[in-house]
């Protein structure tokens, strides 16, 4: 048996392994962890974490369950990678297995690493309502995005800005279920994903990772929307150990051959 | 008025200007300038009497949702008038800016003029500019439109009536079925990929009209030269300008399968005068072949030309349909390049209104095509413009083909033999780049014995808090030797050196050579299994590990550990120079590690080099960090010892760590300090203050232009060094200047070291064109070791350079003797567009652990039906396919991710035993498409579900391996798709297994099973 809440994207000849932080399941554009190991071939096992497709979960309860089955797995932790909301996790993450397995614990490296905040989590529901432009009109669109934005602007607790962001978002869904012709089936399984995801990230606006960074290496894309790129040039140098940056699209940061190469560095 | 529908030549014009709007890509013109003044009054009477002379002119047409339609207008339904151009002749950059401009203006396909008229009153000088789309006139019209204005201004200015009758516009004859039946037979088979050329951005061709020109006058040896080769082959002038066009294209690339376009003038004998647009562009295809004599060349372009000629009356417009298109480009597919020979086109001087008058050139910035010869010949001379697409190259590339046009013209006039398409600056800078040679050093070894006799006491080697001095690291070298002598090791054997850099190791590798034995540096952290291969091939008589070491070496390895004991009596041998200095391993993109023999000599001469280069002084610092299992290490270790420097042991956390880095380079006063590009990128944002003043080298990788820029950036003098582990470690070396910009060369050949460009077939490039880099001089190795077929393949002899090696890497020359470096040259293919390094494609096969050997062919008769058919020989899995289709699509771009698998029990050899790619295509061909599909598990499931995506994204051009969500999908569309997928197909798909798995091919996998 292997990990429940884990996924192996490849094995290894060499003891230890990596374990890689992401939220692949939203059917984004973006390259994931899986291309970046198919181009690294690395020489340890790479696991990616299975976020529970479960709401009403805290930071420390994902945290618990990935650190369930790392520790069950009796494998020590080389490495914790983090992709862009993920990197708060792989932050705490790297944390707890550091005092669970002593020494300098495991190496982390942060790709566009950001901390979930009331406008990341509003850009998000904000792409969400964009997806369902295709059936709804631009009018219902951006009357919902609106709608969404004044509520960010006045809730400061994430949890209920949440809750209200998946009302408004349940509310055009409806509509565009409709339209679009999808059945029961469809319609919980889409409604889950959105709600699962957006609780993955209000969870993690409950660890501070600011410490955690200061010994990080980031990755940075030169998307400005984008990891560190979204915090001011003369606080960036502070945020993390150290910070390499390519001229690439955030996009494209998993799957380009000069990343590889650092990363294989970095993991050597 | 009369009004149909546009010809299809007509509507191609049209279309171009559709595609790429705003731009008056065929407007010509006809201006002249005036010594005096010309009456603006008289001008527009004298436009006025020219239009209602030609119906031609008087034709407009109008773009609607079923075509171009054309109609003719009476004169007084068309207003044209003469422009005021309020411009000064005084400046004439200006006026040229202003002339430029209002020829460039395109015309509108609404039924207004296509014709324009602007008029300079100039201070001293009027001009007058006569603007015409090609609908209406061509190049062969300006003579009569010119002549008939002037004879019109001059009518009208002595109140003449108007002269002559109206000229009907000339219709032409429908194409002849003969004519249609001979481009058909003409262009069976053609293959656009001969297009190509090895210069210039092909990649771009077509993005835009862009263009611009270069004129000449050819010279007179060109001149005396085609005039001899028209006599002795008793053939046109066209024909052989043409032939040697043809010639210089191949010379640079183009071919064997070449089309040309060309210009036919098909007006009849007796309408030769009639204005309008009557010149058909006909595509000539012929087959070049650079070994075939001129004379013999000339003769097939001949026949191809005036069989063309004969066959005029059918445009090129309507023979696109003959041949597939490919890549989706608008742009010509038949053809790129267009020779136009146009004699007798020279207007002289007249005379209008009384005052004398001359034609003056108005270029426009655009080219339909990537490169025109336009050759206007008169009985004065030869004058060649050439028109190019400035998407494809630059105005320096084209006079550099320009020139080498008319050397090759002048060489062909010399002898008829085929000569190489150079110019005088192609020699003049190729041969001062290679003009390297230096005097003979001495061995590195006895280098370092100079400097232990001469500054014993200095130091020669730190690491961390210790250190030795010449004279220790000699006595050290020293003890390293005698127990290798006592072991049994001699000349010529083999010692591996298994171990961290070290003061120790810097020791063992001195005296392996005091021990005439050639080292072999391994690298104790790689995996066991590779160190015991390499010691196996290498047949390593002995191994030298630090004290206490293990490693895992087979009977009859002798591990030692390296000695502290000393002997400062032992005095330096006497070496062969062309002996082995050492034995190092590459791992190739496929196969096994293949290990290279370089001499004493060649070492001996590379760290001269850098010693020189680098100016490295007594006394200073060079950075010890690179692994020493890569050769480039060694640079970094020899080049203090022979010039009276100190090797500082960096450690292997100083390549990732920059604070670390830092504090070495500032700790131990470090000078000199080398490092691959990813190593730099880690490093360099907290070690940018440590480098400035440094001299730091970068190789190993492409430098990124942004990495170079912010390295320049340190202060540090940096330079970007290029070589295969072949050519001994570095082969070029160029300084890279702060402000370097995208332009990131290797410098040039380093002392000793010759380097050309070659074309496939071997013959040497000039600057400019891209071809496989091939190296020669003292850097080249002695070979590979227990290789002999390899080396045999790889190092090769030249007429000119001598004994050189292939390195695989494609290139280029620029004009200031520097090269520029741009890929591998191996087994590169083009499939719908995407160049595709097959090379690659079998090494990320080969990196799946199941598999034992894998070859990939291409299928298919050209690039549109063209597949990439992966052989592999693996363990037998049950799920084997679908996990290599998975393995290739995570690791290759989707146009290199084969579309089949087969598996084979072995791969068919050739008798040298190299893949025999050709059986293998045999294979593909020969199986039986039934087979084929039950080996993949049947294909059906992947059509339906690219049917699916498809119609969820409303795109057509969609295939197995398009992401739903990178193809303008998004996770509404993706629930729409789950719910197709089980209401047509049946089986439920969840939203997450469609985000993980997002192409058909990547759905079909997971699909099947449950199937």
């Amino acid at each position: 048996m292997g990990p429940q809440s884990w996924r192996p994207l490849c094995e290894g000849e060499r003891d230890g392994v990596v374990l890689a932080v992401d939220y692949p399941f939203t059917g984004r554009p973006e390259a994931g962890f899986t291309e970046l190991v198919g181009r690294l071939a690395p020489d340890r096992a790479v696991w990616e974490c299975v976020p529970p497709q479960e709401t009403g979960l805290t930071a420390e309860d994902y945290l618990d369950r990935w650190l369930a089955d790392v520790r069950a797995s009796g494998r020590p932790v080389h490495a914790v990678l983090g992709f862009c909301a993920g990197s708060v996790y792989a932050t705490a993450l790297a944390e707890r297995i550091a005092a669970e397995q002593g020494g300098d614990g495991p190496r982390l490296v942060l790709f566009d690493p950001e901390a979930p905040n009331a406008i990341t989590v509003y850009w998000q529901f904000h792409k969400v309502i964009d997806g369902l432009g295709v059936v709804l009109t631009p009018e219902e669109v951006g009357q919902a995005q609106a709608e969404g934005q004044r509520i960010s602007q006045e809730t400061e607790d994430l949890g209920l800005l949440g809750e209200r962001l998946l009302k408004i978002f349940r509310h055009a869904a409806d509509v565009a279920f409709d339209r679009a012709g999808l059945d029961a089936v469809r319609r919980e399984d889409f409604s889950v994903t959105v709600t699962a995801f957006m609780a993955y990230l209000i969870a993690a606006a409950g660890i501070d990772a600011t410490a955690g960074w200061r010994r990080a290496t980031a990755i940075s894309s030169r998307t400005a929307t984008n990891g560190l790129n979204l915090v001011p040039e003369h606080q960036r140098p502070g945020m993390v150990a150290r910070e390499v940056r390519f001229d690439i699209e955030h996009a494209d940061l998993l799957r380009d051959d000069a990343v590889v190469r650092v990363v294989a560095e970095l993991l050597g | 008025m009369l009004l149909d529908s546009a010809t299809r030549k007509e509507e191609a014009l049209w279309l171009l200007e559709k595609l790429i709007p705003g731009t008056g890509v065929n407007n010509l013109s006809f201006t002249f300038e005036v010594d005096g003044a010309l009456d603006p009054a008289v001008l527009r009477q004298a436009v006025d009497r020219v239009l209602r002379g030609h119906q031609v002119l008087r034709t407009v047409f109008r773009a609607g949702v079923t075509g171009l339609r054309r109609e003719v207008l009476a004169p007084e339904d068309l207003e044209v008038g003469v422009a005021s151009l309020p411009v000064s002749t005084v400046d004439e950059t200006l006026l040229r800016t202003e002339l430029a401009m209002f020829v460039a203006r395109p015309f509108t396909f609404n039924g207004a003029p296509l014709l324009r008229v602007g008029h300079v009153a100039g201070e001293g000088r009027d001009l007058c500019c006569l603007t015409v789309h090609h609908l209406v006139a061509d190049t062969i019209s300006g003579a009569r439109l010119i002549a008939d204005l002037v004879s019109a201004y001059d009518d009208a200015l002595a109140g003449r009536a108007p002269q002559g009758e109206e000229v009907p516009a000339l219709a032409e004859p429908e194409p002849r079925p003969e004519s249609a039946r001979y481009w058909r037979e003409q262009l069976r088979g053609f293959d656009p990929g001969g297009l190509d050329l090895w210069c210039g951005r092909q990649e771009s061709s077509g993005a835009t009209l862009a263009g611009d020109q270069v004129t000449v006058e050819l010279g007179a040896p060109a001149l005396e030269a085609v005039h001899r080769l028209r006599t002795e082959l008793n053939t046109s002038e066209a024909v052989v300008l043409l032939a040697a066009y043809s010639r210089l294209l191949a010379a640079h690339g183009a071919g064997p399968d070449l089309a040309l376009g060309t210009m036919v003038n098909v007006r009849g004998q007796h309408r030769q005068d009639a204005v309008g647009y009557h010149v058909n562009v006909l595509p000539l295809r012929m087959t070049v072949d650079p070994a075939e004599p001129f004379t013999r060349f000339a003769d097939r372009v001949a026949t191809v030309f005036f069989d063309a000629i004969a066959h005029a009356d059918m445009p090129v417009d309507s023979l696109y349909s003959e041949v597939a298109r490919t890549g989706g480009s608008w742009r010509n597919t038949l053809f790129r390049h267009v020779f136009n020979y146009v004699p007798g086109l020279e207007l002289g001087e007249f005379a209008i209104g009384g005052a004398t008058a001359r034609p003056v050139v108005v270029e426009i910035p655009y080219s339909k095509f990537d490169l025109e010869f336009f050759v206007m010949a008169s009985a004065n001379g030869i004058r060649l413009r050439a028109v190019y697409s400035t998407d494809v190259f630059t105005e320096a590339e084209v006079r550099d083909l320009v020139a080498r046009y008319e050397a090759l013209l002048v060489g062909l006039g010399e002898e008829h033999r085929p000569r190489a398409a150079w110019n005088a600056d192609d020699h003049a800078v190729i041969d001062a780049a290679n003009e390297t040679a230096g005097a003979e050093p001495d061995t590195v070894l006895a280098a370092f014995h100079h400097r232990v006799c001469r500054t014993p006491d200095e130091i020669a080697v730190e690491c961390g808090d210790e250190s030795l001095t010449y004279q220790g690291l000699w006595a050290a070298a020293g003890g390293v030797r005698a127990v290798l002598a006592e072991a049994g090791v001699g000349a010529g054997d083999v010692v591996a050196l298994v171990a961290p850099r070290s003061i120790e190791l810097a020791a063992a590798v001195l005296g392996t050579w005091l021990a005439g034995a050639v080292y072999l540096p391994l690298d104790p952290d790689h995996p066991a299994h590779r160190i015991a291969y390499q010691l196996a091939d290498s047949g390593a008589k002995a191994a030298l590990v630090p004290p206490g070491a293990k490693i895992a070496a087979r009977p009859g390895v002798t591990v030692l550990p390296i000695a502290s004991t000393v002997d400062s009596s032992v005095e330096p041998p006497v070496i062969d120079r062309t002996a082995p200095a050492y034995l190092i391993y590459t791992s190739g993109s496929t196969g096994r590690p293949k290990g290279t023999l370089v001499s004493h000599h060649s070492l001996a001469n590379l760290v001269e080099h850098f010693a020189g280069e680098l100016a490295a002084r007594p006394g200073e610092a060079t950075l010890w960090m690179t692994t020493f299992s890569f050769d480039i290490s060694a640079l970094e270790l020899f080049l203090p010892l022979v010039t009276g420097g100190r090797v500082v042991v960096a450690p292997d956390s100083a390549r990732t760590d920059g604070r670390e880095l830092t504090e070495l380079l500032e700790l131990h006063r470090v000078a000199i300090v080398q490092a691959t590009p990813t190593t730099w990128r880690l490093v360099l944002p907290e070690c940018e203050r440590a480098l400035a003043g440094l001299r730091v080298l970068s190789g190993g990788e492409a430098l990124p232009p942004q990495l170079a820029h912010r390295l320049a950036l340190t202060g540090c003098e940096l330079r970007n060094v290029y070589g295969p582990t072949e050519t001994t470690i570095w082969s070029t070396s160029g300084v890279i200047e702060r402000g370097s910009g995208t332009d990131i060369g290797v410098g040039g050949p380093i002392r000793g070291t010759q380097v050309f460009v070659a074309a496939p077939d071997g013959t040497e490039l000039p600057v400019g064109v891209r071809g496989e880099l091939c190296i020669a001089g003292e850097g080249v190795a002695i070979g590979y070791h227990n290789r002999a077929e390899l080396t045999v393949e790889r190092f090769r002899d030249h007429s000119r350079y001598g004994r050189h090696y292939r390195t695989g890497d494609l290139a280029r020359w620029r004009r200031d003797g520097t090269l520029e470096v741009l890929g591998r040259v191996d087994r590169q293919v083009k499939l719908r567009g995407n160049r595709v390094e097959l090379g690659e494609v079998e090494s990320v096969l080969l990196d799946h652990p199941w598999v034992e050997a894998a070859a990939v062919v291409v299928t298919g008769t050209d690039s549109t039906d063209a597949a990439l058919i992966a052989f592999v020989v693996a363990e037998d899995k049950p799920d084997l396919v679908t996990r290599l289709w998975e393995h290739a699509r995570a690791g290759l771009p989707p146009a290199a991710v084969p579309s089949e698998f087969l598996v084979l029990e072995s791969l068919p050899t050739t008798g040298n035993q190299k893949v025999d790619h050709l059986a293998l295509a045999r294979l593909v061909e020969d199986r039986a498409p039934a087979a084929a599909a039950a080996e993949l598990g049947g294909d059906d499931l992947v059509a339906a579900l690219v049917g699916l995506w498809r119609e969820v994204l409303g795109r057509d051009d969609l295939t197995a391996e398009s992401n739903f969500f990178t193809s303008g999908g998004h996770s509404l569309l993706a629930a729409q798709l789950a719910q197709r997928v089980e209401e047509r197909i049946g089986p439920r798909v969840d939203l997450a297994e469609l985000f993980t798995r997002p192409t058909p091919a990547q759905l079909a996998e997971f699909l099947r099973p449950a199937n």
